[in-house]
């Protein structure tokens, strides 16, 4: 019989980009041409297109865990262990934001960034320009299609002024940028949510008593603020918070009234669009009276199952402590499954809960560095 | 005759010849595009230089059953009964046969086939040590002791539940 010979290079990039991280990780040691190829920013992107999306939500808990969001059961929760290799002391951690399986946070007491492929188990250090001011800062991490990078933005507005003051960072080349004299009328805190290449920030403002909402988004790859999005009324004096859920923007409401509800967007940029996903009778969650997070909203893909609430898992967590619950739901609408995981304050297990979590896609070999190549 | 009309021979590297459908032959890209470039002969004979007989046999065989089972299941479930016979098709070959044939698949273009071989290869060594990779793909070590000791120390973490059989 004839001796196979060895496969072309183009059709081994194929098989090892459908290949789970860890498995990629070994590979690294199989040969020169090997590492270096594993090891580029191609290979990655190409393994990030194939890749099964998956998402998981991380708790900055000693050690840190993750948890898979999609588990289909309460059995199928798997809690793992991440290794971040450095020591993280300050308490002072914010969740930047998360992409294609990178999370970024700031450590703003020691006044740096870290970027963290909790996958590959690759963290970088990124130190915060010297100029911009600490305290009324808003910062977003995402990703820029043109430039093929990620990118930090880190911006602050001083007191009454409408003139935005930008640093931008940029994974590759390594380097930080200002930006100065973007107009920006509305005061922005905090981390933005990132989606379709744009940063975005609620923005929460008291007229004659009634609360009215706006979404203030940035474009990170033109660098410029965009129009603001005014929130529709009926739904605006409900809104407490907002996030990404899917490749929606999602605006949800608190605990307070007798129901919960949740709507997202689902024509991008078209206020008319404003859907309800969830909603349900308040008192139907356990702990209901207590000051939450959305965390993430899931669809099990319309499974038949009789309708209980064993289904999807419902992280709970404190200052001190977290719970894992899990709950489901049935929207007769959609006819699907979709699962709710709230974060709120109620001590529950004894591991501590440091007040730093987001979700992140996973798995991915997506670069945090230029790996060392051989 | 209409018989012969949607009907084409494919020849292998040995010479053997099969005679196919040309609703299955249409989804090999190169067999297309002999045949569009050769429009108006009546020759339909494609020659497939570099591919044995049981690669093509093996060709055959899955865009046989891909277009029956899309024709019998055009309201849906289609995907989960290609997936059910993709299964029970890479029961029957051979591991290492698998390169041969991702080889062939390559060489005629056939995009589903082509991500079901590369992502059974996948799986076939994903659990596997870096030796067996070495072998199974027939590398050359060119690393130092002391380099691929260092490598697998930066990711020691990615050797743990491997086995080598």
């Amino acid at each position: 019989m004839p001796e196979i010979p060895q496969l072309p290079p183009e059709i081994i990039a194929e098989i090892l980009s459908r290949l789970p991280v860890k498995s990629i990780m070994r590979c690294k040691c199989v040969c020169k041409p090997w590492r270096s190829f594993l090891s580029d920013h191609d290979f990655a992107k190409m393994h990030l297109e194939k890749a099964r999306q998956s998402r998981r939500f991380f708790l900055f808990t000693e050690p840190f865990q993750s948890f898979d969001l999609e588990a289909q059961s309460y059995e199928d929760i798997r809690t793992t262990e991440l290794n971040i290799p450095m020591s993280i002391n300050s308490v002072d951690v914010e969740t930047v934001g998360s992409c294609d399986g990178l999370i970024c946070a700031a450590v703003e007491d020691e006044r740096y960034f870290l970027v963290w492929n909790p996958t590959t188990r690759v963290v970088r250090e990124i130190f915060m320009p010297n100029s911009s001011q600490v305290g009324h800062s808003f910062y977003g991490f995402g990703y820029d299609n043109q430039l093929d990078d990620y990118k930090i933005m880190l911006g602050s507005i001083a007191n009454g002024s409408n003139e935005a003051e930008l640093d931008i960072f940029t994974l590759k080349t390594n380097k930080w940028r200002r930006i100065e004299g973007l107009h920006c009328n509305s005061v922005l805190v905090g981390s933005a949510s990132f989606l379709n290449g744009i940063l975005h920030w609620l923005v929460v403002r008291r007229d004659n008593g009634a609360q009215i909402c706006a979404i203030v988004s940035f474009d990170l790859v033109q660098e410029k603020f965009r129009e603001v999005m005014q929130v529709p009324d009926q739904i605006s004096h409900l809104t407490r918070d907002f996030k990404v859920v899917g490749k929606s923007l999602c605006l949800y409401t608190d605990m307070i009234g007798d129901y919960f509800e949740a709507w997202v967007m689902k024509e991008y940029g078209n206020p008319a669009s404003w859907t309800t996903s969830v909603k349900f009778k308040n008192d139907a969650l356990p702990g209901y009276e207590n000051y939450f997070l959305l965390v993430d909203i899931t669809t099990n893909g319309g499974e038949k199952r009789s309708c209980s609430s064993n289904n999807v898992i419902l992280v709970v967590g404190d200052k001190g402590s977290y719970w894992i619950i899990n709950w489901s739901f049935w929207n007769s609408v959609t006819g699907k499954w979709f699962g709710f995981f709230l974060l709120k304050s109620k001590t529950g297990m004894d591991i501590p809960f440091k007040g730093w979590s987001c979700v992140f896609d996973s798995p991915q070999v997506v670069l945090v560095d230029n790996d060392i190549v051989f | 005759m209409a018989s012969t009309d949607d009907k084409v021979i494919l020849k292998s590297s040995e010479g053997e010849c099969f005679e196919v459908d040309m609703a299955v032959a249409s989804h090999l890209q190169i067999v297309k595009s002999v045949l569009e470039d050769c429009e108006g002969s009546s020759d339909k004979v494609v020659s497939l230089f570099i591919v044995e007989a049981k690669y093509v046999a093996m060709i055959i065989e899955y865009y046989k059953n891909y277009v029956e089972l899309k024709e019998k299941h055009e309201e849906g479930g289609f995907e989960e009964k290609l997936k059910e016979f993709e299964k029970q098709f890479l029961e029957q070959i051979d591991k290492k046969e698998l390169k041969g044939l991702v080889m062939a698949v390559n060489y005629l273009n056939a995009p589903a086939l082509f991500d079901v071989v590369c992502t059974a290869i996948a799986k076939h060594i994903e659990n596997k040590s870096v030796e067996y990779v070495r072998e199974y793909f027939g590398i050359v070590n060119d690393f130092t002791a002391e380099e691929e000791a260092q490598i697998r120390e930066e990711h020691r973490w990615a050797y743990d539940g491997v086995n080598d059989d």
